[in-house]
């Protein structure tokens, strides 16, 4: 397998962890992360400069790398649309599971997009559900302030832009940082690709489906990822487009005790959406 | 997962209760070159074996690839395999799509849906009576063997294992050297033979399963003391710990959020949260003594 240029993968959950630790609210660790926002906000050169100094960059591994040289806007970052999705997609698709899946390969992407002006340090700490809060308002309020949460809220936006597992774990790839989440949106449409078309798929797995499905595939019901069970929920759910949040968490919660006694990964999607129908009818 | 399902067929399983104590379904998974090579093997006479027999009924692995979490499920096409002196034994080879080894969940499932009557040969015990019979839904699990993890090598580095023999059996010393630097081993498990034997056969190709944990428990007792002695230690001597167990030391922060230079710091908590049958083999050059 071809060895893509990535962070150690224990380099950089320590480095997020040291700006995370355990005094947190302590007036070190306050220190420590004024700093590294301080740094974000700056620019480019001292953004680098800090990572820099705190050993990261010296600690790439690998040789390929990826050309992708899409320029964002701070928007577009945080919620690239499906146009945008399919170049993040396409840039990265080349790659095997196993790279795409590990913190440290997004981490040295975001570090190499943010060296070649595609975006902007402070990008990472943008949230954007108001108008104000690019991520350089959000920056500044945080040192601005006295309130030790604001200032580590900011921190964690910021590590977890960065794919850094140390906020959520290492299930952020998939369903938190931003061109993961949009990656394997692709990746999970292309790979299902046999059982519908990948369009079809992306209309199905909307914003809303993804999010209930990536916050499961990739923790403790990671069965739903099995494809002939996907495949039955992806089938199920394109004639089912109304379904709510709540019904749709139940119908995977009931899929998780038929498999223990039902080998349902080895029925087709047809037969297992005729079962999940039945759920769904039976949940009323 | 609920263990303790109760539906209208019995299905095999340890400690299940419902089949014959010769009756048993074992499976063990070594990886080579890529390749993961499972043995499937059902024991005695049941309406289990029959209906493989029959090509009524399959072996079955599903994998889960831990960290990109990818399921995948591998069902044993291969024809009808029939019993050889009272064992039905297959070997699944799969080769993996990932660099590291997955968790493996073996079963057997029924094809399709299969109505039992209990005879002498079914393989039950006497609470199913003779006569009786039950529904069998197609693709229900009918025998569920144990789960099978490969387990990375995390303490391989930190110990290597001495024979001594003037040691009397189940003896073992745990000694520390806290200098050691980088390329040396800081414990060395000083063993009584039969502890030795034990811990010698322990290696990284085959996985965990219930039959190696004593060699696994060893392991963990050794860590618990190493961790005590190193807790033991006066401060000014913990800042100044060799290469090898300072790393060790990170590590430990890492996994299990303390280390010994904690003062609420459990030497015991922490040897078992440190994936406690996680071995690679000794280092090579395992001393006799």
């Amino acid at each position: 397998m071809s060895e893509y240029k990535r962070f150690d993968e224990k380099v950089w959950a320590s480095f997020g962890k040291k700006l995370l630790p355990k005094d947190k609210g302590s007036e070190r660790c306050l220190e420590e992360q004024r700093k590294f926002l301080a740094a974000c906000q700056s620019g480019k050169d001292d953004f680098l400069k800090y990572l820099e100094h705190k050993g990261l960059l010296d600690n790439a591994v690998g040789d390929d790398t990826v050309h992708f040289t899409y320029q964002f806007t701070e928007k577009e970052f945080i919620y690239p649309p499906d146009d945008t999705q399919k170049k993040i997609w396409e840039a990265f698709e080349i790659l095997p599971d196993e790279i795409t899946c590990k913190c440290g390969f997004w981490a040295y992407v975001i570090i190499e997009m943010v060296k070649s002006g595609q975006i902007r340090p402070f990008f990472l700490a943008s949230e954007l559900n108001g108008a104000d809060n690019t991520g350089s308002y959000m920056i500044d309020n945080a040192l601005k302030s006295s309130d030790a949460s604001k200032i580590d809220s900011c921190v964690r936006r910021i590590l977890r832009s960065m794919c850094n597992p140390e906020p959520r774990g290492k299930r952020i790839v998939f369903n938190d940082f931003h061109l993961g989440k949009a990656y394997w949106r692709w990746q999970w449409a292309d790979k299902m690709s046999s059982i519908m078309k990948r369009d079809l798929i992306l209309k199905v797995l909307n914003e809303k489906y993804y999010a209930e499905f990536s916050a499961r595939m990739h923790t403790g019901k990671t069965y739903i990822g099995s494809e002939n069970i996907f495949g039955g929920l992806l089938l199920f759910l394109e004639k089912n487009r109304k379904i709510g949040s709540p019904k749709l968490q139940q119908i995977i919660e009931r899929i998780k005790y038929l498999s223990v006694w039902k080998a349902i990964e080895a029925q087709t999607p047809k037969l297992n959406q005729k079962e999940i129908q039945e759920i769904a009818d039976s949940l009323g | 997962m609920p263990d303790n399902l109760t539906l209208d067929f019995p299905i095999l399983r340890e400690d299940s209760g419902d089949f014959s104590e010769k009756i048993a379904y074992e499976v063990e998974a070594k990886q080579d070159d890529g390749k993961l090579h499972i043995e499937h093997r059902l024991k005695g006479c049941s309406f289990i074996s029959n209906m493989i027999e029959r090509g009524k009924a399959k072996f079955s692995v599903r994998l889960l690839y831990k960290d990109s979490s990818e399921r995948q499920h591998h069902l044993y096409n291969a024809s009808n395999p029939s019993m050889q002196n009272g064992v039905i034994a297959i070997t699944q080879t799969i080769t993996m799509d990932f660099s590291y080894a997955p968790e493996i969940m073996p079963s057997i499932i029924a094809l399709k849906k299969e109505k039992i009557t209990v005879n002498d040969s079914s393989g039950l015990t006497d609470f199913w009576r003779s006569g009786e019979s039950f529904s069998i839904p197609g693709y229900a699990r009918i025998a569920i063997g144990p789960k099978i993890k490969f387990s990375e090598g995390d303490v391989s580095h930190l110990m290597r294992l001495i024979n001594d023999e003037s040691l009397k059996d189940g003896e073992m010393k745990v000694e520390v050297n806290e200098y050691a630097g980088e390329g040396e081993t800081p414990v060395t498990l000083v063993c009584g033979s039969d502890v030795y034997d034990q811990l010698a056969k322990l290696s990284q190709a085959e996985p965990v399963n219930p039959n190696k944990s004593m060699g696994w428990a060893i392991v963990t007792q050794a860590l618990c003391a190493t961790y005590a002695y190193m807790q033991s230690l006066e401060q000014g001597k913990k800042e100044n710990v060799g290469g090898v167990l300072l790393h060790h030391l990170q590590m430990l922060a890492d996994k299990t959020g303390k280390d010994w230079k904690d003062d609420d710091f459990e030497p015991s908590l922490a040897a078992t949260k440190m994936h406690p049958y996680v071995l690679s083999v000794f280092k090579a050059g395992v001393d006799d003594e």
